[in-house]
């Protein structure tokens, strides 16, 4: 105790020993925990490094060779496209139908209950929302796909997850399914904190609806929206587990998102030198938007 | 709005809820029924609705597939994660919501992208680490890899929960003979306790429900429920009953506690951003 009194003085004594005294921990653990680890994996992109491949005949470091062997693979930009094309449409799909739900449903929400049961999709653990879609898509027994055949939509000799055609919007229809909550949640946050003085005196001017949606509403919830989209576009950009569960990747590679892409490198192929260095891309697309986030964060403390 | 539009919007609204509820409970909810049903009720085409339930699937999740110590694994991760994430995270947070560092924004920025790093940028490298050091398959290994995307969740979370409160609280403590440990010790984090609260629970569920690092990282000794789950789809058979009573209990208590948290869950999900 008398040690703990000590400590106690020293670190409150001065205002900057106090703040490094509690920043400190975090900046070194962080740095242990994964700036270590980045480098590490840069230096692994840096060499060749097969652990399918006998020691010997590894060259060890052997510069950019690994990203440019990416550039010329046609596999690498076909799963770049997959990527960009999924979340393009699924956060494009989730932002509108949140939008208009979370529009239909102001101030209507307010049970806890149903609030927790509006969330479920989305604090499921991916892998088993993976699964339980796999389940409901099964070519002989599924739910959905039963349904779709009592529809006369599908043929008995397909199945959602079986044709390079319906692979990938199958997949979409799960992480709209387990995202769309989100954008609901935040954007209902959003609306239910703007001012009402706004509102007021467009209803003694009788503004239309859709011009008070597009003159007001809008512009108010613009830092929401944005802060709302980068969170999802950057979570589809690297999304894995729901992939993993339905098709790892298939069929014909048509669901192979780029995280599947550097996995299957990695640990089906253990090519960790090429797999290092396509996880390196990523991840520098991951950090451009990343710097908007932060922009957007920024802006939205200094307006309030 | 006339009375009769206000009615109808309240209909209309009721309805939408009805459906987005029965929409996000249905595949939860099949995932729960087959869980109760025999292999041959699962197997069945028309799906069933009615059938006599069998618990037997649970009862082998646990005698036969050994679920048990997978369940324990996972608790004993997400808890310690989840602590040392928060102990460490709350005192960064702290800093960087009260005081001027040097080079603050940049600090700020740096702790948010490795909170956005893709797991499949660590992974790989922690994997070699860990089968040269022999670290592979310890849960001491997957405290510390969770602890990558939950101590930078814990200092942006916890930094808007601390700029919620104004700094006359730590000043006046501070005339009254307080230091500053103790005020933000005393004062502080006792006024913050519901964000507190909330952000442990965000990241036991973080760490509860992730797949790709437990999924390379651990094997025998230390597999977690996600990885023992999918572990139950093999090139023979999928145990598709048994999948289904091991997720509806890993889901269960994931559901309690976004019922006790709901307030501010959207806060903790916007990471500060959004006050819901």
């Amino acid at each position: 105790m008398q040690v703990f009194r000590k400590v106690n003085t020293w670190v409150s004594s001065s205002e900057s020993r106090f703040k490094w005294f509690l920043l400190l921990p975090t900046i070194v653990l962080l740095a242990v925990i994964t700036v270590y680890p980045t480098i590490f994996a840069l230096n692994l992109a840096l060499s060749d490094y097969n652990l399918a491949r006998a020691a010997e005949t590894l060259r060890g470091y052997i510069g950019l060779q690994n990203f440019r062997d990416i550039l010329h693979d046609r596999e690498f930009w076909n799963s770049l496209k997959i990527t960009l094309v999924f979340t393009a449409v699924v956060v494009f799909v989730e932002f509108s139908l949140g939008l208009l739900i979370a529009l239909a449903l102001q101030g209507f929400v307010t049970n806890r209950v149903i609030r927790t049961f509006i969330l479920l999709p989305m604090i499921m653990a991916p892998i088993v929302v993976g699964l339980t879609w796999t389940y409901l898509y099964q070519s002989e027994f599924g739910l959905i796909t039963y349904i779709l055949r009592a529809l006369r939509l599908m043929s008995y000799t397909t199945a959602p997850l079986a044709n390079v055609r319906t692979a990938l919007p199958a997949i979409m229809i799960v992480d709209i399914w387990q995202w769309t909550p989100f954008l609901i949640m935040v954007l209902l946050a959003g609306l239910e904190a703007l001012p009402t003085a706004p509102y007021e005196a467009a209803k003694i001017d009788k503004a239309p609806p859709l011009l008070v949606f597009t003159k007001i509403t809008l512009p108010l919830l613009r830092p929401v929206i944005l802060i709302a989209l980068v969170l999802r576009i950057m979570d589809a950009i690297r999304v894995f587990d729901i992939v993993y569960a339905l098709t790892e990747g298939g069929p014909a590679s048509s669901t192979d998102v780029l995280s599947m892409f550097i996995y299957r490198n990695a640990f089906y192929l253990w090519n960790i030198g090429k797999a290092s260095a396509i996880s390196f891309v990523l991840l520098y697309i991951i950090m451009i938007i990343s710097a908007i986030l932060v922009n957007l964060l920024s802006r939205v403390k200094s307006r309030t | 709005m006339t009375e009769q539009a206000k009615r109808t919007k309240k209909v209309m609204a009721t309805v939408l809820v009805g459906v987005i509820l029965v929409i996000n409970v249905v595949p939860f909810l099949w995932l729960f029924l087959t869980s109760l049903k025999t292999r041959i009720d699962i197997f069945s085409i028309p799906p069933k609705l009615i059938f006599d339930p069998t618990i037997r699937n649970y009862s082998s999740a646990f005698t036969k597939r050994h679920f048990l110590p997978m369940f324990y694994n996972s608790l004993i991760i997400s808890v310690s994660t989840t602590a040392l994430s928060l102990i460490v995270g709350t005192l960064g947070a702290y800093a960087l919501a009260r005081f001027r560092v040097f080079g603050d924004k940049h600090i700020s920025f740096w702790i948010l992208s490795t909170r956005m790093f893709p797991p499949i940028v660590l992974v790989i490298p922690f994997y070699i680490m860990a089968t040269r050091t022999g670290l592979h398959d310890s849960k001491l290994l997957m405290v510390i890899v969770h602890t990558t995307f939950n101590l930078p969740f814990v200092v942006w979370i916890m930094r808007s929960f601390f700029e919620d409160l104004p700094f006359d609280l730590e000043k006046a403590a501070m005339v009254d003979g307080y230091t500053r440990w103790d005020a933000f010790w005393k004062i502080v984090l006792p006024l913050s306790a519901p964000g507190l609260f909330t952000t442990a629970i965000l990241c036991f569920i973080f760490s509860w429900n992730e797949f790709l690092f437990a999924n390379v990282l651990t094997a025998a000794a230390s597999r977690t429920v996600t990885v023992g789950i999918r572990g139950l789809v093999t090139s023979r058979a999928i145990e598709w009953g048994e999948i289904a009573a091991v997720g509806t209990l890993q889901v269960l208590p994931v559901l309690a506690f976004t019922f006790a948290v709901q307030k501010y869950i959207v806060r903790g999900l916007t990471l500060g951003a959004v006050k819901g």
